[in-house]
């Protein structure tokens, strides 16, 4: 017999290192669980939050120049019509059409032809853009309505802009059919 | 068996493994807290987007008005949207309008948009505009 062996078979022999219960190991692996579902689910909330905070800055860059432009191309028109995309005529006989397709927005310039000669675009989840013209005041005004996509993450909610016209009056042109 | 005999692996105590598992609640706790800041910033950053439009639709809305109409008084009743008032605490429009005669004959106005976020004064958003004195 070893030395090993003898030691083993001692009844002498204790162990210091306290050990867990039964008890103690269910508690344990409950608290584990418990934490580890919860990192698990705020690690999936940071990652969601990653993915929104580049999506909406996107969305936000894209919103502010959308607005600058429009704005700019509004103050220059004569007339204005819309009903599938707003189009405004400017003063040299071109046109600026604004189109809402799926998750974004088309701008183009038409010549007097209504050919086609430019074309800007932003990525924005834009339902429609509904207009009012506002006589009330000294000059008019243009009322925009911009309406998101109500599944748009994160959502975004709907954004008057108001623009006014150089012109004295501006012409509200009858709607192509 | 001696005691210096016994087993010399180091077992984990109940104190160590409550330690550990506070450490990694507060870790998560500290992970949720960030993410949390980070959507109240994307929040904020929508409202002062927001402001700045609505300070913008301001401008024009006034830039249709008779010169002598525009006032601080006429600006400071200006109507705030639903959507602004409902997101900052106790908005307030207010305005500084001053005639000026150079480079041309002008009044030069300052729209300053007060409000508290999260119970908190925050730096007023200010837009500044000249409007021809015709």
């Amino acid at each position: 017999m070893n030395k090993r062996d003898s030691l083993r078979k001692s009844p002498t022999v204790y162990s210091l290192r306290s050990g867990f219960g039964l008890l103690d190991m269910a508690a344990v692996l409950a608290g584990m669980s418990i934490l580890i579902s919860l990192c698990a689910i705020v690690l999936q909330w940071s990652m969601k939050t990653q993915s929104d905070t580049l999506t909406a800055f996107q969305l936000s860059q894209q919103l502010q120049m959308l607005v600058e432009q429009l704005r700019m191309d509004s103050q220059r028109a004569i007339g204005i019509q819309g009903i599938d995309s707003l189009v405004l005529v400017q003063d040299h006989g071109s046109q600026i059409e604004y189109r809402v397709l799926k998750s974004s927005v088309q701008r183009s310039l038409l010549d007097g032809n209504e050919r086609e000669i430019g074309k800007q675009v932003w990525l924005l989840p834009l339902e429609r853009i509904d207009y009012e013209l506002d006589r009330s005041g000294q000059f008019p005004l243009i009322r925009f309505q911009l309406q998101f996509s109500s599944n748009s993450q994160p959502a975004i909610l709907p954004l008057e802009i108001v623009s006014r016209i150089s012109v004295d009056s501006l012409e509200e042109l009858p709607n192509a059919q | 068996m001696t005691l210096h005999q016994s087993q010399t692996r180091a077992a984990n105590t109940s104190f160590e493994i409550v330690i550990a598992i506070l450490i990694l609640g507060l870790v998560a706790s500290s992970l949720g807290q960030f993410v949390h800041h980070i959507r109240n910033g994307l929040d904020q950053r929508d409202v002062a987007q927001r402001i700045d439009f609505w300070l913008e639709n301001v401008r024009e809305e006034l830039a249709c008005q008779p010169p002598e109409k525009v006032s601080s008084d006429l600006v400071a009743e200006w109507p705030i949207p639903q959507d602004l008032s409902q997101r900052v605490e106790a908005p307030r429009l207010s305005a500084s309008v001053k005639k000026i005669e150079h480079p041309l004959s002008a009044l030069e106005i300052t729209l300053s948009f007060h409000c508290r976020l999260s119970h908190q004064d925050v730096t007023p958003k200010t837009l500044t505009f000249w409007m021809a004195d015709r």
